[in-house]
C-alpha cells in the first residue's frame, strides 16, 4: 500500500486490507486508535498499567478478526473497536476486587494545598478520576464516551447497545451523581487546607 | 457545584490523562502480526492442534476392534463348527438307539 494517500483511507477499508495480511493496513490503523482508545480504557479502568494490557488484547482481536470484517454491515470500525476496548474493560473491572484503586498519577494531592478556585489542573482530574471510580458502571461508561471521548449521544448509545434516550438519562445521572460526590471532595479538601 | 464548574473539572481531567502511549506498548502491538504468524508455522503448535484429533481416531479404532472382536457372528471359526455337527450327530444317533 502506498503510504502518501494513507490518511484519506478509510478504518473499514484499512481493516479490510488487514484481513489479507497487509500489516502496512494494521500499522496505520494502530497508529490513528491506539492513543485514544488507551486515553478510554485508561479512564475506564482507572489504571494505565490494565489499560495498556486491554489494548494489546484489543489489537489482537482486531488482527484476528479482519479477515472476518463484513464490508456490508454498517458498523464502523471505531464503533465496533470501542465496543471491544469498553468490554475488555468490564471484564477486567470485574475480575478486579470491588476496591477504589487509581493510577499512581492520581493517589494524592501534590504541591501545597490551594483554595477552590486556584485548584490546579491536576488537583481536579484527581477529583474527578476519584469521583469516577465510584459511579456505576454504565453511568461511568457513558460519561466517559460523551464527554471526556468528546462522542455524539447516538455513537455513545450504538456503542453501548442502549437507545439515544438511556444515554441522556445515564449522563443527567452520573452528571448529579458525580457533582455530589466532588462537592464532598471539595469540602473535605477545603477543611483540610483551612 | 454548578455544570460550568463540573465541565472545568472534567476538562481538567481529559488533558491530565491523554497520554500518549508509551513505546514497548506500541512494539507489542506491532508486532503481533509476526506473533500470530510465528505460532501458526510452528510444527509444535501443528502437533498440538493434532493430538485431540489423534487420540480421538485411536479410541474410534479400540472401540471398533472391540467391539468386532466381541460380536457373536464373527465368531465363527472351523472348530465351532465341528463341534456343532458333533452335538447333532449325538442327537440323532440317541434319536436312533430310543
Amino acid at each position: 500500500m502506498k503510504l502518501n494517500r494513507a490518511e484519506n483511507i478509510p478504518d473499514e477499508q484499512l481493516m479490510l486490507r488487514t484481513g489479507e495480511g497487509d500489516r502496512t493496513a494494521y500499522k496505520l490503523l494502530v497508529d490513528r486508535h491506539l492513543r485514544i482508545f488507551l486515553s478510554f480504557a485508561a479512564r475506564v479502568v482507572g489504571d494505565r498499567a490494565e489499560a495498556e494490557d486491554i489494548l494489546q488484547e484489543a489489537f489482537i482481536r482486531v488482527w484476528k478478526n479482519a479477515a472476518k470484517w463484513d464490508q456490508g454491515r454498517k458498523t464502523r470500525f471505531t464503533t465496533w473497536f470501542y465496543r471491544v476496548v469498553m468490554n475488555l474493560c468490564i471484564d477486567v473491572k470485574r475480575k478486579r476486587k470491588p476496591t477504589i484503586e487509581l493510577d499512581e498519577a492520581f493517589e494524592v494531592f501534590s504541591g501545597a494545598a490551594k483554595p477552590d478556585e486556584y485548584m490546579s489542573d491536576k488537583q481536579m482530574a484527581q477529583m474527578i478520576a476519584k469521583a469516577l471510580v465510584q459511579l456505576p458502571e454504565r453511568q461511568r461508561i457513558a460519561m466517559t464516551l460523551c464527554y471526556l471521548q468528546s462522542l455524539g449521544n447516538m455513537e455513545a448509545a450504538e456503542i453501548m447497545g442502549v437507545s439515544t434516550g438511556a444515554i441522556e438519562s445515564l449522563l443527567v445521572r452520573g452528571r448529579k451523581k458525580m457533582a455530589e460526590i466532588l462537592k464532598a471532595q471539595r469540602q473535605e479538601f477545603l477543611k483540610e487546607t483551612m | 457545584m454548578n455544570d460550568k464548574t463540573l465541565d472545568d473539572y472534567l476538562q481538567a481531567y481529559k488533558s491530565q490523562t491523554d497520554h500518549s502511549p508509551s513505546r514497548k506498548l506500541m512494539v507489542n502491538i506491532l508486532t503481533i502480526p509476526c506473533q500470530s504468524r510465528s505460532i501458526a508455522i510452528q510444527p509444535w503448535n501443528w502437533f498440538d492442534l493434532m493430538v485431540p484429533k489423534a487420540v480421538g481416531w485411536a479410541l474410534t479404532c479400540c472401540l471398533g476392534i472391540y467391539l468386532g472382536l466381541s460380536s457373536p457372528e464373527m465368531v465363527n471359526n472351523s472348530m465351532d463348527e465341528d463341534y456343532y455337527m458333533y452335538d447333532q450327530a449325538q442327537i440323532m444317533f440317541s434319536e436312533d438307539i430310543e
